[in-house]
C-alpha cells in the first residue's frame, strides 16, 4: 500500500518538476508547478469528437491504455515496501500487461485512418520490438544476482555495500533511465514538445483523442513515467529507511530523476528517426554488459 | 470387438457423403465428425485422468494433449464450413461437394490415427492419408487458377519428400524399440525423423510450402491444416525427442532450428500484406517457438535442471493448445474477410469492423491472443516458458541458454505486436483504401457458430490448457520429480485472474467516460487532414507502409518487382510492394534445377522404342533375379 502511494505521489509531481526544472534551464519562468492536473480536469469537462471512419476500438482504446497501466503500477514496489501485486513472475507480467495498452493505442492510431496516426503507430511497434530484449535482460540480470523473480522480493534484496554491485547497479539503472526515456517518449527518442507530426511518434498517435480521452492518456502517461522513475531509483538507490526520512529521500530522487530527463532534454537534440534504432540497440548492449558484470560477480563474489 | 467396429464404422459413414443431396453434405460432414470427437474426447479422458469410459480411442498421455487440439480445431471449422461452402452451392457439382468433405472427415480420422497408431505401419499408413487428403482439400478451388494447383502439387511432392524421410527412419529403427524408441533411438535415426516431421511442420529452409498452400486452400480448410495438421509434425517430432538417446544434441538441434524458423516467420509474417500468408507466417513463427521450447526442455532434461525441462516441455505443449485455438480463429475470421469482402490484400481492406462488428471482435481477440495478451490464450505457453528461462537465471544454471531464449523470445513477442496489429488494424479499422469487390456484410450463423467454439476456447484456453498439461507431466514426460511446478501453476492463475481484472477494470472506466460526457456534446468529425479536406482514402496509411521500418532495418527484399497481365500488350502493370521470400524461392529453385539436371541426363534412355522398352523391363527382372539370389 506504501508503495502505492508513492508511485501516485511520484505520478502528480513527476511531470510538474520536470517542465519546471527545464524551465529553469531555458531561463523561463515556467507555467503554474500543478497546470498539468488543472489541464486534466478541464479534458474532463469537455465534449469529445471521434473520427468519422473511427470504430468502437477507438473509444475503449484510452480505457484498456489506463486499465493496463493501473494494473502494472500495482506490481512495482517501491524500495523495500511490498508492492499490492506481488507474486514469482510478475515482471514478465508487468511488460505484457503494459504492452496491452500499448497494441490499444496501436489500433485506436490505425482507426483514425490518419496518416500521421499510421506513422506514429508504425514507429511505436517498431521501437517496442527493440526495447523488449532490453527490459527482458536488464531484468533477468537482477533476478539472476539476486536469485528471485518476483520484483518485491527482487528490490528487497537487491543492493548492499559492496562495490562491485554498485557497478552492477550503476549499469543497470542507466539502462533503464534510457528505456525510460524511450517508452515515455523523451528526447533524444521522441519529443512531445515538437509541431512537425512527420517525426512524431507518441503524439502522432494520439492526434484524433480530444475531452475526456485525451484526460486517460495524461494520466496513463504520468503514471507509465511514475512506474519508469521508481524502477530506475529502485535500482540505482538501494536503502532501508525510516518512513519520513523515506519521503524525503525518495522526493529527492525523483527531482534527481526529473533532472536528469530535463537536462537530456534542454542540452541534447532530438536525434533524427533513423538514428533512434541505433539508440535503443544501444540498451541491449548496455543490459548484456549488465549481464557479463553480474555473472562475473557471481563467480567470484571477491573481486 | 466392438471397439474396432466403432474405429471402422465412424469413418466409413463419411462414404454416405456421396449419396446424400448436396444441400445437405456439409451438416453430414460435420455430424460425422461431432460424433468421431466424442469418442476421441472419451478417450482423451481415459488416457489424461485414468477413467474406463466404453468406445473411447486409445492414446498415449501425450497423444492425448494433440487430441484436444485436433478435436477443438475440427469441430470449430467443420460448423464454420457449413456456412463457408454455401456459396459455392450452385456452380460446383454434387461430387466435387463429395470428394472435399469426404477428405475433410478423412481428414479428422487420419490425424486421430496418427495420434492413436502404435505400430508403424498404421502409423504411416494414416501420415500418407493425412497428407493426400489434405491435398485434395487445397485444390478445392483449382479451376480458378493455375496456381492453386502448383501450390497443392508443391505440396504434395514435400510431403512424400518426408514421407521418405520417415520411412526409412522407421526403416533403420531396432525392431525392440516401439513406435519411436524408448530412450535408445541413435542419433541419426532422430535426424531422419526430425527431417520427415521438420518438412510437416515448416522448419525454415523447408518452410516454403505453407505460405503458399494456405492462401491456396479454403479457410476451414487452412484452420484445419494449419492449427491441427502442422501439430502432427510436432507430435513426431516430440516422441521422436523423448525415445533419442542423444537427448542433449537434438536438444540443441531443436532449439537451433526453431530460434531461425521462429524469427525468420515472425520477420516475414510482419512484412506480409497478404492476410492469409501473414497468417501462414505466423503459423511458422509459432511451430518455431514450439521447436524452441521443445528443444529447451529436451537440455534441461540432459543437464538436470527439472524446472527448466519441465517448463521447455509443457510451454510447448500449452503453446501448442493455444496456438490451435487462436489461429484457427484466425484463420476463419480471414476466410469471413474473404467472403464478404472478395479480397484479403490487406493494402486494399478496412473498415470491416463496423460492418461486421461479430467478425471483427472475434479478430480483435484472436490478434490480442496471438500476441500473447493475459488473460487471452496464447500467453500461458509463453509464460511457462518465460518462467523456465527465468527460473534458469535464478538458479543461475544453463544461463547461456536461458539468455539467448530470453532474446529470442522478446524479439519474437515484439514484432508479433507489430505483425498482428498490422493485421487487424489494415483489415478491421478506419476505411476500405480501395474500392472492395463487394459490399460488406455480416456472415452467416454457421460461421459464426464456428468461430465462436475456438473463441471460447481463446478466453479460457489460457487457464485450461495449462491445468490439463500440469495435471499429468510427470507421466508425460517421464520426469520424477518436478520442482517448481507448484509456484508455475499459481503464477498462470494469478496471471490469467489479473488480466480479466484489468479487463473489469477497462469496463468500469470506460462506463464512468461514457456518463461524464453527455450525448449531446459528442461529435464525429472527419479526420483532420493536416488543412487538407475530403482526403482519398488512398492517403490512409497501408499494411506495407506499416511495416516499412521493420523491413528496412532488417534490409528485407523490399524492392519493388512488377507484375505485368500475360498476353500481347500490357493492359495495366501492379507492383508488388511485399517483401519477397528470397531464400524459399532460392531453395525451391536449386532443388528443381538439381533435379532438372539429373532428370535430363536419364532421359537418353527414353528413345521411344518399343525394343529397348522390353531389353529395360529383361534388365530389371535379371538384376530382381541376381538380387534375390543373394539374399538382399
Amino acid at each position: 500500500m506504501v508503495a502505492l502511494i508513492f508511485i501516485l505521489f511520484c505520478a502528480v509531481l513527476l511531470p510538474g518538476m520536470t517542465v519546471k526544472i527545464r524551465s529553469f534551464f531555458a531561463g523561463r519562468k515556467g507555467r503554474n508547478f500543478f497546470q498539468h492536473v488543472s489541464d486534466m480536469i478541464l479534458d474532463f469537462k469537455k465534449g469529445s469528437v471521434y473520427s468519422s471512419t473511427s470504430s468502437y476500438v477507438t473509444k475503449i482504446a484510452t480505457s484498456v491504455d489506463i486499465a493496463s497501466a493501473i494494473i502494472a503500477m500495482l506490481c512495482v514496489p517501491v524500495g523495500a515496501h511490498e508492492s499490492l501485486i506481488s507474486f514469482q513472475g510478475d515482471i514478465i507480467f508487468m511488460l505484457y500487461i503494459m504492452s496491452l495498452g500499448k497494441v490499444l493505442m496501436i489500433f485506436a492510431a490505425m482507426d483514425s485512418s490518419s496518416a500521421f496516426g499510421g506513422m506514429g503507430a508504425s514507429r511505436e511497434a517498431f521501437y517496442n520490438i527493440l526495447c523488449e530484449p532490453a527490459f527482458m535482460i536488464l531484468m533477468a540480470t537482477l533476478c539472476m544476482v539476486t536469485g528471485t523473480w518476483s520484483f518485491s522480493q527482487l528490490f528487497a534484496t537487491f543492493g548492499g555495500e559492496s562495490v562491485n554491485l554498485l557497478v552492477l547497479s550503476i549499469l543497470v539503472g542507466y539502462g533503464i533511465f534510457k528505456l525510460a526515456l524511450t517508452e515515455t517518449c523523451r528526447v533524444p527518442v521522441d519529443d512531445p514538445k515538437t509541431h512537425l507530426e512527420l517525426t512524431m511518434i507518441h503524439e502522432a498517435q494520439i492526434l484524433e483523442f480530444s475531452g475526456p480521452d485525451m484526460a486517460l492518456i495524461k494520466i496513463s502517461t504520468w503514471i507509465k513515467s511514475a512506474i519508469w522513475c521508481i524502477l530506475c531509483i529502485n535500482t540505482l538507490v538501494p536503502y532501508d529507511l525510516p518512513i519520513y526520512k523515506e519521503f524525503l529521500f525518495l522526493l529527492s530522487a525523483m527531482a534527481i530523476f526529473a533532472l536528469s530527463v530535463s537536462f537530456v532534454e534542454t542540452f541534447k537534440a532530438r536525434s533524427s528517426l533513423v538514428r533512434n534504432p541505433l539508440y535503443i540497440l544501444s540498451i541491449s548492449a548496455i543490459a548484456l554488459l549488465a549481464l557479463t558484470v553480474g555473472f562475473v560477480i557471481l563467480l567470484s563474489p571477491t573481486i | 470387438m466392438i471397439e474396432s467396429l466403432f474405429q471402422i464404422l465412424l469413418p466409413s459413414l463419411a462414404l454416405l457423403l456421396f449419396v446424400i443431396p448436396k444441400k445437405y453434405i456439409g451438416f453430414f460432414s460435420c455430424a460425422v465428425i461431432i460424433l468421431g470427437s466424442i469418442r476421441v474426447i472419451l478417450g482423451v479422458l481415459n488416457s489424461l485422468y485414468s477413467f474406463d469410459l466404453p468406445f473411447g480411442v486409445q492414446f498415449t498421455p501425450l497423444a492425448s494433449l494433440f487430441a484436444i487440439s485436433v478435436v477443438i480445431v475440427a469441430c470449430a471449422s467443420s460448423v464454420y464450413s457449413c456456412g463457408y461452402i454455401k456459396e459455392y452451392l450452385n456452380h460446383k457439382s454434387r461430387l466435387e461437394f463429395a470428394v472435399h468433405f469426404f477428405s475433410f472427415v478423412l481428414l479428422f480420422f487420419s490425424m486421430v490415427g496418427v495420434l492413436s497408431a502404435d505400430s508403424k505401419t498404421g502409423f504411416l499408413f494414416s501420415w500418407e492419408l493425412m497428407s493426400l487428403s489434405s491435398f485434395v482439400l487445397v485444390l478445392w478451388n483449382a479451376d480458378e487458377s493455375r496456381k492453386i494447383l502448383h501450390a497443392a502439387l508443391g505440396y504434395l511432392v514435400l510431403m512424400h519428400v518426408g514421407f521418405f524421410f520417415l520411412l526409412f527412419g522407421f526403416y533403420l529403427l531396432p525392431a525392440n524399440q516401439g513406435l519411436m524408441g524408448y530412450g535408445a533411438m541413435p542419433i541419426y535415426v532422430w535426424l531422419l525423423f526430425f527431417a520427415g516431421f521438420g518438412i510437416k511442420v515448416g522448419v525454415f529452409p523447408m518452410h516454403g510450402w505453407l505460405p503458399v498452400a494456405h492462401p491456396a486452400a479454403p479457410s476451414h480448410v487452412s484452420a484445419l491444416m494449419s492449427a491441427a495438421m502442422l501439430n502432427m509434425g510436432i507430435y513426431g517430432i516430440f516422441r521422436a525427442t523423448l525415445g533419442a538417446s542423444d537427448i542433449l544434441t537434438t536438444g540443441i538441434i531443436l532449439f537451433a532450428f526453431g530460434a531461425v524458423t521462429a524469427l525468420y516467420g515472425v520477420y516475414r509474417s510482419a512484412g506480409e500484406s497478404h492476410l492469409k500468408r501473414l497468417l501462414a507466417y505466423s503459423s511458422i513463427d509459432n511451430m518455431g517457438v514450439i521447436l524452441i521450447a521443445i528443444g529447451i526442455g529436451a537440455i534441461g532434461k540432459a543437464t538436470g535442471s527439472s524446472i527448466l525441462a519441465f517448463c521447455g516441455y509443457s510451454g510447448a505443449l500449452i503453446h501448442m493448445l493455444c496456438h490451435s485455438s487462436f489461429k484457427s480463429l484466425l484463420f476463419m475470421n480471414a476466410g469471413a474477410i474473404q467472403h464478404s469482402a472478395g479480397t484479403l490484400n490487406l493494402d486494399a481492406l478496412g473498415g470491416l469492423l463496423k460492418k461486421m462488428p461479430i467478425t471483427g471482435t472475434l479478430f480483435l481477440l484472436a490478434s490480442l491472443s496471438a500476441i500473447a495478451i493475459p488473460p487471452f490464450a496464447g500467453f500461458a505457453g509463453e509464460f511457462v516458458l518465460l518462467g523456465g528461462i527465468f527460473s534458469a537465471f535464478t538458479l543461475r544454471q544453463d544461463v547461456l541458454l536461458a539468455l539467448i531464449g530470453l532474446i529470442l523470445l522478446a524479439l519474437i513477442g515484439g514484432t508479433t505486436i507489430l505483425a498482428m496489429s498490422k493485421a487487424f488494424s489494415r483489415a478491421m479499422l478506419s476505411d476500405p483504401r480501395r474500392q472492395l469487390k463487394k459490399t460488406p456484410e455480416e456472415v452467416d450463423i454457421w460461421m459464426k457458430a464456428g468461430s465462436m467454439i475456438s473463441c471460447f476456447f481463446v478466453l479460457i484456453g489460457g487457464a485450461l490448457f495449462t491445468m490439463i498439461v500440469f495435471g499429468r507431466s510427470e507421466i508425460t514426460f517421464a520426469i520424477s520429480e518436478i520442482s517448481g511446478k507448484e509456484i508455475m501453476s499459481h503464477t498462470i492463475w494469478t496471471i490469467f485472474i489479473l488480466g480479466l481484472i484489468t479487463i473489469l477494470i477497462a469496463g468500469i472506466i470506460f462506463s464512468v467516460k461514457d456518463l461524464l460526457v453527455l450525448k449531446s456534446n459528442r461529435r464525429m468529425e472527419p479526420t483532420w487532414g493536416c488543412g487538407a479536406d475530403n482526403l482519398s482514402p488512398m492517403t490512409h496509411y497501408s499494411a506495407a507502409s506499416f511495416s516499412s521500418e521493420l523491413s528496412r532495418e532488417m534490409a528485407a527484399d523490399t524492392s519493388l518487382s512488377p507484375i505485368v497481365d500475360e498476353g500481347l500488350f500490357v493492359r495495366h502493370e501492379t507492383r508488388n510492394n511485399g517483401i519477397s521470400d528470397r531464400i524459399s524461392r532460392n531453395i525451391t529453385r536449386q532443388l528443381v534445377g538439381l533435379m532438372h539436371h539429373w532428370t535430363t541426363r536419364l532421359a537418353y534412355i527414353q528413345t521411344g522404342k518399343v525394343n529397348h522398352y522390353v531389353f529395360h523391363a529383361l534388365l530389371f527382372i535379371v538384376l530382381i533375379c541376381l538380387l534375390s539370389l543373394f539374399g538382399l
